[in-house]
Parts: structure tokens; C-alpha cells; sequence
């Protein structure tokens, strides 16, 4: 072997240690991958495919994709959880979604359902418009799909749907009547918003409501929001500009903590905390448990979220299974507050089993 | 000889070559343009909001703003650091985020006593940023994708480790980091200030900030000029990924809930504050204080059009609108950079270590650097 020759095999071994290297840390991230995939197989669950219910068309397996888009909610768990505990009693496996409130991503996960030939699919959508496409799509391949929270999607095959105006006027009544008994009938009210979302906006009708029970409120503020991060701010500004605010609503208790805190910033006293009435809805645990503790968060339109979960599943079945009843479903909400302590703490008790 | 070695190729052609007068002021004019010119942008719709709400011109609602920027300043003082040597750091929103996740695990899961899971928190942010360092200072990896993939990592694990459970109600200790008041002053805008004074006098009264505007500007004539030009990006994402940690802290106690929501978005407002006060987004040129204008400007105008009563959106609308005129001050600028000269823009003469006091490597990037001392650094 000449030297040339040699330095060739010394850079050719080099190429091949390089290249040996590169192959290794490429096995070693699709085994890293592969292992974290395999950790988390539990929550995500395509195991399941090939398993055939008689019911179904062929060519279905035999599995649900449940598309609820913002998994960071308080809600989520009670959802999830009531959606599987029918999901395994009945034999279905439970796709959950993890779109995080991007409708590209929801409508991606939803499109990967269809091809993958899931049984039902019942989703919560960023955009109702945007679904309609795939709803054809599901229907072309025989798959049964539904919708759940504020409005039936045209050619649905079934719903869950959220009595959110009720709701609304309960919650908005019930400030109201605080209103006239606690402040006169005067009050400087600030709304937190969410105008891209139906239900965000059903939700805020409450504010007529109240205005209709005590035309002496006015609203001061509004601003966009629905997670605590983002009330705080815009409610610490609020303050500054309206410190004599006194009603809150939040189109969601998500909210409700961050307009509690800010609030709370402003060290008021004793009097001023008992003029103060925060309210949202959805009944999540943190928001129960300061109706309970006696705060300004004084109510909530609390959905059962677990039985929601349950709904949501029961109905898609009863859909797949090509049911007529079962699987048009309208869900109410419960009124809670400060009146009603017991009903708070079976809803709280109830969350925290779950 | 270390000059030689220090200058980059475009410093040495603006030496060759003369220029006016007229062009010397006009660059500087720009220069100031974008620091200083942000300064007067919040003068004036800080005017603006004053006519506009009574309640604006208040001390209490200078505390409100001042407490509002605090979190986004300490995150964009490193950031800024960053930025100016050229790097850049996506993953701090979703890094508060698992910092907040981080901490409730730690203090409500495993019954950490708050001090200890306050510290450990701090260290998930310090690691994931030497993480992010180490891949970029040394493994030559691209900052937008490592930073990228740290952003979504960071908000993948944060959900994973809570189970998507919100912890809550850390007690009234911890919410002193958040709500407390010292001296009259919220506790948020006491670390805020410590941390800008110690910013500030890393970039202007030591070589740090000097040596970063080198790296940003000339990675490879600051390494042949002895500036340590990995080990110290390396170091600033640590402190990225601490003071990141920080902000998902000083949120959780204010508000006494450690939600993965925490830190959203924060990356995008952090890039914001630091690009309209001026720092280049390829590095090389910029100052802190035109990062604190641009963290102020942005705590003023989401605060004044809250006080008025104007939707969000018209806020994000303001804000673009100012980082676009930013953008395009900064393609003047470069051009204008570009434009021949009559006379040396620079000193050529080299600052030897016995006339600066400082190590000889550090001189030589001094004179290399004060071609850009008036644009900003």
C-alpha cells in the first residue's frame, strides 16, 4: 500500500466513522423517539387498530378520535376522563387531540382520523366553517362525525351541545339581583371577552341580563381574554382607570383568577371585597373552591364535565351504531354560587376524584 | 497586528476611503434615530394617553406599568445579549411555562419546602438554556431551529409533567415574589431593576458587552481576536434560561396558580421590545437602553390603550407598525453603512493593554468595535 493509498484508507475509515457516528445518533434519536412514544402510549392510544365491531363499516376501526382543541384547560381532565371510562366500557379506544387552540393543527389531526378510518369522530371546533370540508370528507368514507359545545354543525351526524344563552341569563339574573341588593342598583362592570369564539360571545350576553335586572349598571371596560395570564394585566389597568369597578365577568373561569389576583393587589378592604362580584363559567375546581372560601368570585356557570365527556362518547356511539336516539344532546349548565355551597362542593368533590 | 487580525473587511474599506461630513451625521443622526427615536415615540403617546385618561398620569399606574414590563424585562435583557452576538433565544415563553410547571410539581407533587423548589426551578431554566448554549456555541447548531425546537419541547413537557392538572395556592410566602412591596416599590420591579443594573453594567462597564457586539458582528475576527466566542453566548442562554425561569416564577405567584398557560407568547414580545429598541436581528450593533425603551414602550402602549378602552388588537396593530418602522430604519441604516467615505470613520489607533487596563485580546476588539461605538453599543 503506497502512502497515497494509505492516507485514502485513513480518510476513507474517517468518512465511515463519520458516517458510522451520524448513523448512530440518528438510531439513537429514533430509539429516544421511539421510547418516549412508547412512554406516552397511554395517552395518546392508536394501539387499537384491527379490532372490528360488528356494527361497523368496513374498512372502520374501531376507535374515536375526540378532538377537544385547548388540552391546558381545567377542564380537560374531568372531560377526558368521563369520555374514557364510557370509551372503555363500551370497546372503543379514545384518539385524544392535542391541537392546542391552532385550528391548522385541529383540522390536521382531524383529516389524519379520517385517513387513519376512525369509527366516529366528535370534535369541538376552532372554526365551524372550517368543518365543513371534512365533514364531507368523513361522510365519503363512512365515518360518523359530531360535534360538541355551542352550536350543531350543518350535516352533523349527532351533538353535544352546551346550553350556553341559559346559562348566560342565570348567571347575568343572579349578578343582577347582587347588584340591586348589595350596591343599589349601581354598579361599573368590566367585561373580559373572547369575540372570535360563539360561545365566548353567548356566554357574555349575560351582561344584558344583568342590565335588565339593574339598569343602573354600566359597562366601564372590556378587553379580550380568557386564561389568567392574560386577565391580570388588562384587569390591573382597569382598576386604575375604573378603581370603582365592582363586576366582573369573564367568559371563562380561567380568568377569573387573574382578575382576583389583580384585584387583590389593590390591598381593598374588607368592605371593598364584600362590594366586589367576579363571575365566570365553566365550574372549573380552583373557581368552586373560592365560592366556597367566601371571595369575590361569587358564581359560575358550571358544566359537569365529566358527564360531558361521557355524553360526548355515548353519543358518537350511538351515531356509529346508527342510533336515532341518544346522540343529540342538549347539556345545561348548573348555576353556581355563593348561595348554593353545597351544590359547589359535590361539583368540587366530584372534580377532585376525577 | 491585532488590528489587522480585529477589523473586519468592511471597516478596513470605510477606512480606505473618505467620507463627507454630511454622511457621518446622517448615520449618526439614524443611529439615534432608532435608540433615541424610540425614546421620543413613548414620550409622545405617553402625552397622548395623559390627555387621553386621567387616570394615566398617576403613580399608581406607573407602578401598574412598571410591574407589567418587569417580567418581560428581565427575560429581554439577556435576550438582548443574545441578540446583539447574533444568537437569538425562541424558547423563553414556553421555558416560564415549564418553569411554573416545574415549580408546582416540585412544591405540590413531591412536597419540596418552597425555598428548595423555588432553587430547582431556577436550575430546569438554567439547564434547559445551557442545553440550548451548548448547541449553539459549541455544536455550531442554528439558534432559530435549537431555540425552536426548545419552544416546543419545553411546552410539550411542562404539559406532561402536570398531566394538564393547574396547580394552585402556593401560600402567602411565594406570593411575595410576586405581589409583595418593598420600600414602595413591587417586588417584580425590584429584580427587574437589579437585573437591568447588572445588564447594564456587564455591557457597558465591562468587556462582555463590547465582546458580544463583536461576536454579532464579526464572529471570526472577534475569535482571532482572543473574545471568547462560545463559552460566552453559552453563558448568556444559561442566564436566558434562568431569567426565563424567573418570569414563569414571578407570575405563578402573582397569580397563585402554576398554569402551562404561563409564558405564552412572552418569546414573541421579548424579540419585540429588543428589535424596536434597536438591536440588529443579525447582531453586531445595539444598546440595553434602547431595549429598555422598547420594553417600556410596549408596557405603555398595551396600558394606555387598556385605560381608553380599546381593543387588543389594536395594540398588536401599534405594535407591529412601530417594529416594521424599526425594520426599515434598520435597511437604512445598513445601507447607509455601506456608503464610501472621505475620511477614517474610526480611530485606527490600537488600544494596547497597558493604556486600556484591560487584557490585550479585549483592546483589540475595543478598537475593532468602536467603528460601531455611535450606532449604539
Amino acid at each position: 500500500m503506497t502512502s497515497d493509498n494509505a492516507n485514502e484508507g485513513v480518510e476513507s475509515a474517517r468518512v465511515i466513522s463519520r458516517r458510522t457516528l451520524l448513523g448512530g445518533m440518528a438510531a439513537g434519536g429514533a430509539a429516544v423517539v421511539a421510547g418516549a412514544l412508547s412512554g406516552t402510549a397511554g395517552a395518546t392510544t392508536r394501539s387499537a387498530t384491527g379490532v372490528r365491531s360488528s356494527g361497523l363499516a368496513p374498512g372502520l376501526q374501531k376507535f374515536i378520535g375526540f378532538s377537544q382543541p385547548d388540552t391546558t384547560a381545567a377542564v380537560w381532565p374531568e372531560l377526558m376522563i368521563g369520555a374514557q371510562t364510557v370509551a372503555n366500557k363500551l370497546g372503543y379506544t379514545l384518539l385524544r387531540s392535542h391541537a392546542n387552540s391552532e385550528l391548522s393543527l385541529q383540522l390536521a389531526e382531524i383529516e389524519d382520523w379520517i385517513a387513519e378510518g376512525a369509527a366516529g369522530i366528535i370534535v369541538l371546533p376552532l372554526d365551524d366553517d372550517a368543518m365543513a370540508p371534512l365533514i364531507t370528507e368523513a361522510h365519503a368514507k363512512g365515518i360518523k362525525i359530531l360535534d360538541y359545545s355551542d352550536i350543531a354543525l350543518k350535516h352533523i351526524d349527532g351533538y353535544v351541545i352546551f346550553d350556553n344563552l341559559a346559562s348566560a341569563k342565570s348567571v347575568g339574573e343572579f349578578a343582577g339581583h347582587w347588584v340591586n341588593e348589595t350596591l343599589g342598583g349601581k354598579a361599573e362592570v368590566a367585561l373580559f371577552t373572547r369575540v372570535i369564539s360563539l360561545t365566548c360571545r353567548q356566554r357574555m350576553t349575560s351582561i344584558n341580563w344583568l342590565q335588565k335586572v339593574a339598569p343602573g349598571a354600566k359597562v366601564v371596560a372590556s378587553h379580550d381574554g380568557v386564561f389568567s395570564p392574560q386577565t391580570i394585566g388588562p384587569m390591573q389597568s382597569m382598576l386604575v382607570a375604573h378603581p370603582n369597578i365592582n363586576v366582573v365577568i369573564c367568559n371563562s373561569d380561567e380568568g377569573c383568577d387573574g382578575v382576583l389576583q389583580a384585584f387583590m393587589e389593590t390591598k381593598p378592604s374588607a368592605a371593598r371585597q364584600k362590594e366586589m362580584f367576579i363571575c365566570g363559567f365553566d365550574g372549573s375546581a380552583p373557581v368552586l373552591e373560592a365560592i366556597i372560601d367566601g371571595t369575590p368570585i361569587r358564581a359560575t356557570g358550571a358544566l359537569n364535565c365529566f358527564a360531558i365527556g361521557e355524553a360526548c362518547v355515548t353519543a358518537t356511539v350511538a351515531a356509529i351504531e346508527g342510533k336515532s336516539t341518544g346522540r343529540w344532546i342538549n347539556f345545561p349548565y348548573q348555576t353556581v354560587t355563593y348561595e348554593t355551597i353545597p351544590l359547589a362542593k359535590q361539583l368540587l368533590k366530584l372534580a377532585e376524584e376525577t | 497586528m491585532y488590528a489587522e487580525v480585529a477589523i473586519d473587511e468592511r471597516v478596513k474599506s470605510r477606512n480606505a476611503e473618505p467620507v463627507s461630513r454630511g454622511n457621518i451625521y446622517t448615520l449618526r443622526r439614524l443611529g439615534a434615530a432608532q435608540g433615541g427615536g424610540l425614546v421620543v415615540a413613548l414620550i409622545g403617546i405617553s402625552i397622548y394617553f395623559s390627555f387621553m385618561s386621567v387616570a394615566f398620569l398617576t403613580r399608581a399606574n406607573f407602578t401598574v406599568i412598571l410591574l407589567q414590563s418587569s417580567i418581560l424585562g428581565i427575560v429581554a435583557v439577556p435576550g438582548a445579549m443574545l441578540l446583539v452576538s447574533g444568537a437569538l433565544d425562541l424558547s423563553v415563553g414556553s421555558l416560564a411555562g415549564l418553569a411554573a410547571a416545574s415549580f408546582g410539581t416540585f412544591n405540590q407533587i413531591f412536597g419540596i419546602p418552597l425555598g428548595w423548589s423555588i432553587v430547582l426551578t431556577l436550575a430546569v431554566g438554567a439547564t434547559w438554556g445551557l442545553g440550548n448554549g451548548i448547541l449553539v456555541s459549541y455544536f455550531r447548531c442554528s439558534p432559530v431551529i435549537v431555540t425552536l425546537a426548545g419552544y416546543s419541547a419545553a411546552a410539550g413537557v411542562a404539559q406532561l409533567i402536570t398531566n394538564e392538572n393547574t396547580r394552585y395556592s402556593f401560600g402567602p410566602a411565594f406570593a411575595v415574589l410576586g405581589n409583595g412591596v418593598e420600600f414602595g416599590i413591587p417586588v417584580p420591579v425590584i429584580i427587574f431593576s437589579f437585573v437591568f443594573v447588572v445588564g447594564a453594567y456587564a455591557w457597558y462597564r465591562t468587556p462582555i458587552g463590547r465582546h458580544l457586539i463583536g461576536i454579532g458582528a464579526n464572529r471570526d475576527a472577534a475569535m482571532a481576536a482572543g473574545v471568547p466566542v462560545s463559552r460566552l453566548p453559552c453563558i448568556i442562554y444559561v442566564l436566558s434560561g434562568t431569567a426565563a425561569a424567573a418570569g414563569g416564577l414571578i407570575l405563578t405567584s402573582q397569580l397563585n396558580a402554576a398554569s402551562v398557560q404561563i409564558g405564552l407568547g412572552l418569546e414573541l414580545q421579548v424579540l419585540t421590545a429588543i428589535l424596536l429598541g434597536g438591536v440588529a436581528f443579525n447582531g453586531g450593533r445595539g444598546s440595553l437602553w434602547g431595549t429598555l425603551a422598547g420594553i417600556l414602550f410596549i408596557g405603555v402602549l398595551n396600558n394606555g390603550l387598556t385605560l381608553i378602552n380599546v381593543g387588543p388588537y389594536i395594540a398588536s396593530i401599534c405594535i407591529g407598525g412601530a417594529l416594521l418602522l424599526a425594520a426599515v430604519l434598520d435597511v437604512v441604516y445598513r445601507h447607509l453603512e455601506n456608503v464610501p467615505a472621505r475620511e477614517p470613520l474610526i480611530d485606527t489607533h490600537v488600544d494596547t493593554q497597558e493604556e486600556s487596563g484591560h487584557d490585550a485580546p479585549h483592546a483589540i476588539s475595543v478598537t475593532a468595535g468602536s467603528s460601531r461605538a455611535w450606532e449604539g453599543g
